[in-house]
């Protein structure tokens, strides 16, 4: 190949020949000359002619074409003949590339724009040209255009001039060669973005400002918001804007950081250039590029929305001003722009909305420089337009039926928590604002998403003004999702067990002070049992909980008010609610009182249809008994000063007080508060039989277990209660005890005297002196229980107590007509109560004239009742029979007797409950065992006793009293003989031991009844009342004024 | 006939229509313009129709034709031929016909056929388009705008210097000095972005050193052509703002050298500025010796004028800078360049006045006496020679 200053020999013949050799050549009619010839003229004339170099050129296209032809078209399989000339044809085309690219390097200025323009032209042509051949239609990305077109070689030559003239040409003058690239790519388009694609990524950083400069500078020459844009000047501008757009599309997969901060400086320098035009159009024309393309329209989202500061903002507005006043039409347009483009916007859409809104209304911890009012007023305006697209965008999509994406509302979906906390913090117009978009993003995501809302809302809102925002979307999108409720609580509960089951942050060697939380055993109920002792001790997530829970609980509230205005006939509400009480039962067991009482509250108010299922239930039940007793100890551990109103006034203003529970922080307050719901509970959960049955058994072993006795004024006798060989009975009693305390009760077990004597006795066969009997044990290898620690003043036991018969009663009543419409009005049939309760304590017990009159006890209840107290209090059931034997018989039974004894003494409650209880003759039926073991023992003290009086033993005394008064209330014993209790006062111990013994012959004469019609017919014959008779004419002396009672005079 | 013409013509495709065209053209202007048998007075207007039709392709009937590269070529070549074959007498008159009467719509075509003729050695072209620059004032717009592409496709394009240009006087002499002097005025030399290319200069200065009559061509044809402009006050204002520009743009790469370090461009500058230094003196040589040969061929005296001389002096002080902030490094070179500069205008001046191949006018001497007093640094070869000759116009002038 000839050097290019080979020319210097060349004479004028030489050239003539060869031009008319090359014009032969590519004349259409001669054709004769070899293509090998052709070529070698060719590149003759181009290095020693320099006018032929735009034919030679020329000719050098129509060559490319032909070569990029048959290297597409015969790609695989080739003949011979075709494939020589095709290498032909390479090597010509090798042969000008190279001189092509010798002359771009040795004179730039003068080759680099001509090639540029031809190369440019060229691939344009032949891109478009081929762009539906073999393989080249069927890829789809740009990327594989791009492969596919480097692998055809004579491409390949003419990318690589054209690389090779930017290069050159970048420097000297990039704006030009931009351009030219630009409007190629316009008229080429899409064929071309090829080319643009490999330039680019060839010198990114250039082409993309340059490409940016280009698109603004045409922007603003084609008018931009300044004039008036015809529909023929803006449709001049769109192809331009789209192949900037594209260009800058390629790039952005490899080059977006450049890109970003191109667009980014793009706008600065708006911000500070001098230039009028350039501050009014690049705002406009940064928009305009990213509403036609959503890679620049996340840039912008996310870069530009950080650095419209307030500052920026009122300086843009300064900056527009003018031109908002010229022109009203462009600004229109310019604000449905934005709207467009945050509807658009999918990344980021929370960003932008938090911008927007904290522009339009900034929060008052916003600092620095605050926008003016007329940015806010246009954020607003902005905010008010893109509400209603909103709204049209949802409800057309409703009514389409096919699902239009929405971005804004995709973005926002992914993001509706912090949304949500922005609504529970707004007030005013962001609230309205907030509301609506949370509402339309909801029925654009559906189901799901809707529920999470509410879910949230419901889990956040701590006033009860940000909960009526719960209200409020909730009816809204009711409107498009019916059922939406039902996964908003199904997401409620889901929290909050995601809550629970969180692992405590101060981690397990710490017990926490408060966890009183009482195990329930697990026969009762199998389920709790692993899950109280998993319960989080996370302040925070108390905290969260109860918010949660207390919101649930106003808004059921809420639906049960309407309900008894008769507003609705039921609540779906109520209905998803009680799906979940297996959930909440976990909150009941929560070692916080609030919690609990809100979980109390929701339980109660949802109800307790027999739709639970057993299980659940019995749950239920369980849960319920252990609040009441915790809140009854939480009770007894405030240092309250008045423990006033222990028994409720009524059931209505029992529940007002449930209502306004939350301003009273006081401790008390809400136990008792906690107390009164599990009465409305218990109230609610003896409707069922087997409910009611548990519910007694859980109160009565409650109210006796070591934990809980003392605060009914009992005490706990280590072996009263735990004999070794331990009993059915003495396993029911340990129902309620902490594990904890269970354990430290063995130690102390080991080290009892008690013990240490039986295997004393057990060991060597000694002489049996006292000494050796008896050990006295080491001294002080113990610390002495304490064993009086728990004791609580008189009237807060009385109260107590009065609670608990009252609780029982509510299991027991029963209401001949069934009738369980009438809510919790309840109140103690405490008539009996003079003995055992204090005077103070009885005042409003007697005023509860509320109670229904035709209550009576259930037979099923007292059977349980009685059945239970007889569990607790005898030794086995060996002796239990119902029925009296005869009095001597008692000598038999008087270690079981004494048992007996000894316990209801500790647990001196038990009085209250056998006497409430005796008017049913069924109770008494039952618990006859006990009556017969206390007789038995009052007897036998009288019998021996030494005393002047029978009322000098006043233990025996007053307990022979309260037997009686039993026994007259279940008619055991009628009329006449049932006055036997007036003369104990004046007999002396043998004499009431003898009048006891009347009363066990009578009892043995008549036995025991289930049936109360039988007990009625039963009279008293005098062979019974011998005795009485001669008891009162031995002491006629004091007791005449009571013959009238005895006799029938 | 002429009707017939045309119809024929319009029925042939491009080359052969245009080949017709010509040498229809060519026949019918040889034959002294005889009335075409069959067609009425307004021949002359037929004859400007077929060339604008089938030669310039500016159809006046419905769209211009576009011509492809390759055809255009063709075209080219066909109106070289033409002119090669044509008779001596009717050349000149085809090319008036073709690219006399209008340039702004040929100017292109005729550029790039100067610029195929060149290539091609083609003298007929080169002859009249060199009438046609007289003609047209070689300091007018189109003659410059023809210079400048020319210059463009032979001295850029290719940096080796083109055996084209280097025997361009061999084969048109009168074209050669009507392109200096329109380059001249193109490229003035007065700054930085009127520098001549390197390549041209060489040309100009090898043409003029290897043949002094090349600077006198155009006024040889003064007496044919009564409009002639020279080459010489061009060459002279070269010669004489080269040396001051080239200090000028040294001092100015050096400064840009030790702030940047741009080295390479340094380097590249300085061996380009020493190189057009070298072709100044060259050119300088030449100019004297051409002035020294048009008194010897008794011409009549037109090469330069005393004016032409006034303007240089003009444009010395005005490309000189000022003064001040320059390192004294730097105001020493330049004050040894306009002394080279003056030295120059002085020698010209003296020579041409010795050989009365200019145009004296005493009231231009006396403003150049001036300007060399008052705002150009002392000289003493210039004032004695302007000196001189106001007094040998004052000796001269009383009897004129």
């Amino acid at each position: 190949m000839a050097s290019a200053s080979g020319e210097v020999v060349v004479g004028p013949m030489e050239i003539c020949t060869q031009v008319n050799k090359f014009l032969k050549g590519t004349s259409s009619s001669g054709g004769n000359v070899n293509l090998e010839s052709l070529s070698s003229s060719a590149l003759f004339l181009l290095r020693t002619v320099p006018v032929a170099r735009h034919a030679v050129l020329e000719h050098y296209s129509l060559l490319f074409d032909d070569a990029i032809n048959s290297s597409l078209s015969f790609s695989d399989r080739v003949p011979r003949d075709v494939r020589g000339h095709q290498k032909l044809q390479l090597s010509a085309l090798q042969d000008v590339t190279g001189v092509l690219l010798s002359f771009i390097k040795s004179s730039p200025e003068a080759w680099a724009p001509v090639v540029s323009s031809w190369t440019l032209t060229l691939l344009g042509q032949l891109s478009s040209k081929y762009a539906s051949k073999r393989g080249i239609q069927h890829a789809t990305s740009l990327n594989e255009v791009l492969q596919m077109w480097l692998a055809c070689e004579p491409a390949k030559m003419l990318m690589e001039i054209s690389t090779e003239c930017f290069a050159a040409m970048v420097g000297a003058a990039p704006d030009m060669c931009v351009d030219t690239l630009l409007e190629t790519s316009v008229r080429y388009s899409p064929h071309f973005d090829w080319v643009v694609a490999h330039i680019g990524s060839c010198f990114p950083r250039t082409i993309i400002t340059r490409v940016l400069n280009c698109g603004l500078k045409d922007y603003c020459n084609d008018g931009g918001p300044d004039k008036d844009s015809g529909p023929s000047t803006s449709r001049l501008k769109v192809p331009k804007m789209a192949s900037v757009v594209g260009i800058l599309g390629h790039l952005a997969s490899k080059h977006g950081h450049d890109i970003r901060k191109a667009l980014m400086a793009l706008f600065e320098a708006s911000l500070h250039s001098d230039a009028m035009s350039s501050k009014v159009t690049t705002l406009p024309f940064l928009l305009q590029l990213a509403s036609m393309s959503d890679m620049l329209l996340q840039i912008l989202t996310t870069d530009l929305v950080c650095v419209l500061t307030p500052a920026t903002l009122n300086q843009l507005h300064r900056q527009f001003t003018h031109w908002k006043r010229a022109s009203p039409g462009d600004y229109n347009s310019f604000l449905n722009l934005v709207v467009h483009l945050i509807v658009k916007s999918k990344i980021g859409a929370c960003d932008i909305i938090c911008f927007v809104l904290n522009t339009a209304v900034p929060t008052e911890d916003t600092k620095g420089e605050l926008p003016t009012e007329e940015v806010r007023e246009t954020c607003a305006e902005i905010m008010h337009i893109l509400m209603f697209e909103l709204q049209r965008g949802v409800l057309s999509t409703k009514s389409d039926l096919r699902a239009v994406e929405i971005p804004l509302l995709v973005g926002l979906a992914s993001q509706t928590h912090v949304l949500t906390n922005m609504l529970i913090a707004a007030d005013g117009r962001r609230l309205s604002w907030l509301q609506k978009l949370l509402t339309y993003t909801a029925l654009h995501a559906g189901q799901s998403c809707a529920a999470s809302i509410l879910a949230s809302i419901i889990c956040s809102a701590e006033t009860l003004k940000q909960l009526s925002n719960f209200y409020k979307v909730k009816q809204a999108i009711e409107v498009g999702i019916p059922s939406v409720l039902q996964p908003a609580v199904q997401q409620v509960f889901n929290r909050l067990e995601a809550l629970a089951a969180s692992p405590p942050v101060d981690g397990q060697e710490g017990q926490p002070p408060a966890t009183k939380v009482p195990r329930l055993h697990a026969q009762a109920s199998p389920t709790t049992g692993d899950g109280v002792s998993s319960l989080p001790n996370k302040p925070s997530s108390h905290l969260s909980q109860l918010v949660a829970l207390r919101n649930l609980e106003r808004i059921t509230a809420a639906e049960k008010r309407k309900i008894k205005k008769k507003q609705i006939s039921s609540s779906r509400l109520v209905k998803e609610l009680q799906k979940h009480q297996a959930s909440m039962v976990r909150f009941l067991l929560f070692p916080e009182a609030s919690v609990q009482r809100c979980a109390l509250s929701l339980v109660h108010m949802v109800g307790f249809p027999a739709s639970l299922g057993p299980a659940l239930l019995t749950e239920l039940a369980g849960a319920v008994a252990c609040v009441y007793f915790s809140s009854v100890q939480r009770k007894a551990e405030q240092p309250s000063p008045r423990p006033d109103k222990p028994a409720a006034p009524g059931g209505k203003n029992k529940r007002k007080c449930a209502e306004k529970k939350e301003p009273e922080r006081d401790k008390g307050n809400s136990a008792s508060c906690i107390t009164r719901l599990c009465m409305c509970c218990i109230d609610q959960l003896s409707s069922l039989p087997f409910t009611r049955s548990l519910l007694l058994h859980y109160l009565v072993e409650g109210a006796t277990s070591k934990d809980h006795c003392h605060l009914f004024g009992g005490k706990w006798t280590m072996s009263l209660f735990e004999p070794p060989s331990s009993s059915l009975s003495s396993a029911g009693a340990q129902v309620m005890v902490d594990p904890a305390a269970t354990e430290g009760s063995l130690i102390t077990d080991s080290n009892s005297l008690l013990n240490e004597n039986r295997q004393q006795g057990n060991s060597i066969a000694l002489p049996r002196f006292h000494s050796s009997v008896y050990h006295g044990g080491v001294i002080r290898q113990i610390v002495k229980v304490a064993s009086s620690s728990k004791s609580l003043p008189k009237s807060q036991v009385s109260a107590n107590v009065l609670a608990l018969v009252e609780t029982l009663w509510l299991c027991c009543r029963e209401f001949p007509q069934a009738t369980q419409a009438q809510l919790p009005q309840w109140g103690a049939p405490a008539s009996g109560l003079e003995a055992g309760a204090a005077p103070e304590v009885k005042a409003p017990v007697m005023d509860t004239d509320m109670r229904p009159k035709q209550a009576t006890v259930s037979e099923s209840s007292a059977r349980t009742l009685g059945c239970v107290i007889v569990d607790i209090l005898t030794l086995d059931s060996l002796y239990n029979d119902v029925n009296w034997q005869d009095p001597d018989f008692r000598k038999v039974t008087t270690e079981r007797d004494i048992l007996v004894w000894k316990r209801l003494a500790d647990m001196p409650f038990l009085w209250s409950i056998l006497q409430e209880f005796s008017s049913s003759c069924v109770f008494l039926y039952y618990v006859s065992p006990v009556l017969r073991s206390l007789v038995a023992v009052v007897m036998n003290h009288l019998e021996v006793s030494r005393e002047a009086k029978m009322k000098s033993c006043a233990q025996h005394y007053e307990a022979a009293v309260r037997l009686v008064y039993c026994l007259t209330q279940g008619r055991w014993i009628p009329p006449p003989l049932s006055n036997v209790s007036e003369l104990f006062p004046y007999v002396t111990p043998y004499e009431g031991y003898l009048l006891l013994l009347a009363l066990w012959r009578y009892i043995k004469d008549k036995p025991p009844s289930e049936f109360e019609a039988e007990i009625k017919e039963r009279t008293c014959d005098s062979s019974h009342m011998l005795i009485v008779n001669s008891i009162i004419h031995a002491n006629i002396g004091h007791m005449g004024h009571l013959c009238a009672r005895m006799f029938n005079m | 006939m002429g009707e017939n013409i045309l119809g024929r013509l319009f029925r042939l495709s491009f080359p052969d229509c245009t080949r017709e065209a010509l040498s229809f053209l060519t026949s019918y202007i040889s034959q002294d313009c005889p009335a075409i048998p069959g067609l009425n007075a307004n021949t002359e207007q037929v004859i400007v129709e077929i060339c604008q039709e089938f030669v310039l392709f500016q159809s006046n009937r419905g769209p211009p034709k576009k011509l492809s590269s390759v055809q255009e070529l063709n075209l080219l070549d066909m109106i070289c031929t033409c002119f090669k074959e044509a008779p001596e007498k009717s050349k000149y008159r085809i090319f008036n016909l073709m690219f006399g009467a209008h340039c702004n719509g040929s100017g292109n075509l005729l550029t790039k056929l100067v610029s195929l003729a060149l290539s091609t050695r083609c003298a007929p072209v080169l002859f009249c388009v060199a009438i046609w620059m007289q003609e047209r004032d070689s300091l007018s717009n189109d003659v410059k705008c023809l210079t400048h592409r020319l210059v463009s496709d032979y001295c850029l394009l290719y940096p080796d210097p083109s055996s084209v240009f280097c025997k361009l006087p061999a084969v048109s002499p009168l074209f050669a000095c009507n392109f200096i002097t329109s380059a001249t005025s193109y490229y003035s030399f007065g700054g930085a972005d009127s520098l001549p290319p390197l390549s041209l200069l060489q040309h100009v200065s090898d043409w003029v050193g290897q043949d002094n009559t090349v600077c006198c061509e155009s006024l040889r044809q003064a007496t044919v052509h009564h409009a002639y402009t020279t080459p010489v006050p061009g060459l002279t204002g070269w010669c004489v703002r080269g040396p001051l520009v080239c200090s000028q743009l040294l001092a100015q790469a050096k400064s840009s050298t030790s702030t940047a370090g741009l080295a390479k461009g340094g380097l590249d500058m300085q061996t380009q500025v020493a190189s057009l230094l070298a072709c100044l003196d060259k050119l300088h040589l030449a100019l004297l010796q051409s002035l020294v040969f048009s008194a010897c061929v008794n011409l009549s005296p037109g090469l330069l004028s005393a004016g032409d001389l006034a303007h240089i002096t003009h444009t010395l002080t005005a490309v000189r800078p000022l003064q001040g902030d320059r390192s004294a490094d730097s105001r020493d070179e330049e004050s040894a360049a306009l002394g080279v500069a003056l030295d120059r205008l002085a020698q010209i001046l003296q020579v041409a006045s010795g050989t009365r191949t200019y145009i004296s006018d005493r009231g231009k001497i006396k403003e150049m006496e001036s300007i060399a007093r008052h705002k150009l640094p002392h000289n003493r070869l210039l004032l004695m020679v302007l000196k001189q000759q106001l007094q040998a116009s004052s000796s001269y002038s009383p009897p004129s």
